[in-house]
């Protein structure tokens, strides 16, 4: 009888530990995945010039890999945001950089040429007259 | 002569029109819940927030992509894209209204600005009318702007299953700081 509650409480004890890490687990780190898809700026100003966000939206919760100039270094707290495109076009790809990889990113510098990971958040239109953009999260430098 | 005069007159008031427009792609949301019955932080923050102000109208936009909401809990991105916020069906959240106190703010000169801002806000597929505050920071030509406010969630159709209720406030804490730059 007590055999049988030692037993149901390790594999109480053992449950509750995986529904633990289940729950409490971070979000994935992209430096681990590999990108759904690779593609450069020029091919996302393309797209977003020929009113085609439909195609851009279809890499939402996917991860990306974008080639493009760095137009824009944002620091601010413990956070970095990195704006790709060029002084032609108002379209962008926004690079949320994760937390976990800041490091990383601190050589770059605006007019570097750079590919960046990130899982992709949307497309959002050009309401504002500010252009469309592309926006990525938990970005990575893509190896 | 007299196209001369015009042309720099054009170009002139082009200048001001361009200035009188501050934008950002990079703004910053944050939110919040303040319970305190979980353990665990349910809080977010969005750095690619899109913001434009017009300094002659008072006129401000925001534009927010919900994906862009970074978690660090996965599970908890989860629920909050598919069950509360459905971002499938209602991806995109935006504010467009007005600056109501324009005049107390100076553009020409650094200074903090308490200002009250009223307009019509969109989450979750739902539009409201909102009136908050918020704070114009100039500082060296530059423009920044700030707002902290409270969202009711039930305002916005959003429900909680009942496991949740407890452990997420009905009104979420929201902050929001932009720096902006010309046009």
């Amino acid at each position: 009888m007590i055999k049988k509650i030692l037993i149901l409480l390790v594999v109480g004890a053992i449950a509750a530990i995986f529904v633990y890490k289940y729950a409490m687990r971070p979000v994935a780190d992209t430096s681990e995945m590999k990108p759904d898809v690779s593609i450069t700026f020029t091919d996302i100003n393309s797209k977003m010039n020929a009113s085609d966000t439909a195609t851009l939206n279809t890499y939402t919760s996917k991860v990306i890999s974008v080639n493009g100039n760095i137009k824009s270094i944002s620091n601010e707290d413990t956070t970095v945001t990195i704006i790709i495109g060029d002084t032609a076009t108002n379209n962008s790809v926004i690079c949320q950089v994760d937390s976990r990889h800041i490091a990383d990113f601190k050589s770059f510098l605006v007019n570097q040429n750079a590919t960046i990971k990130g899982v992709c958040a949307g497309c959002d239109g050009d309401d504002m007259g500010l252009g469309n953009s592309l926006q990525l999260k938990n970005c990575v430098i893509s190896k | 002569m007299k196209k001369i005069i015009a042309a720099i007159a054009f170009t002139t008031l082009a200048n001001i029109s361009f200035a009188q427009v501050q934008f950002t792609k990079n703004g910053t949301i944050q939110f919040k819940s303040t319970t305190t019955n979980t353990v665990d932080k349910v809080e977010a923050t969005n750095k690619s927030a899109v913001c434009k102000l017009n300094t002659a109208t008072g006129e401000v936009e925001f534009g927010i992509l919900i994906k862009s909401f970074v978690f660090t809990n996965d599970l908890m991105q989860q629920h909050f894209n598919e069950n509360y916020m459905e971002s499938d069906k209602f991806p995109k959240s935006t504010f467009k209204g007005k600056i109501e106190t324009l005049s107390a703010v100076n553009f020409k000169a650094d200074g903090v600005y308490k200002v009250l801002v009223q307009g019509a806000m969109t989450i979750h597929g739902v539009t409201k009318n909102v009136k908050v505050p918020g704070t114009v920071t100039i500082k060296g030509g530059k423009i920044a702007i700030s707002s902290a406010f409270g969202i009711a969630l039930a305002d916005y159709g959003i429900s909680l299953p009942g496991a949740e209720r407890d452990k997420i406030s009905k009104e979420i804490s929201t902050v929001v700081n932009c720096s902006l730059q010309s046009l």
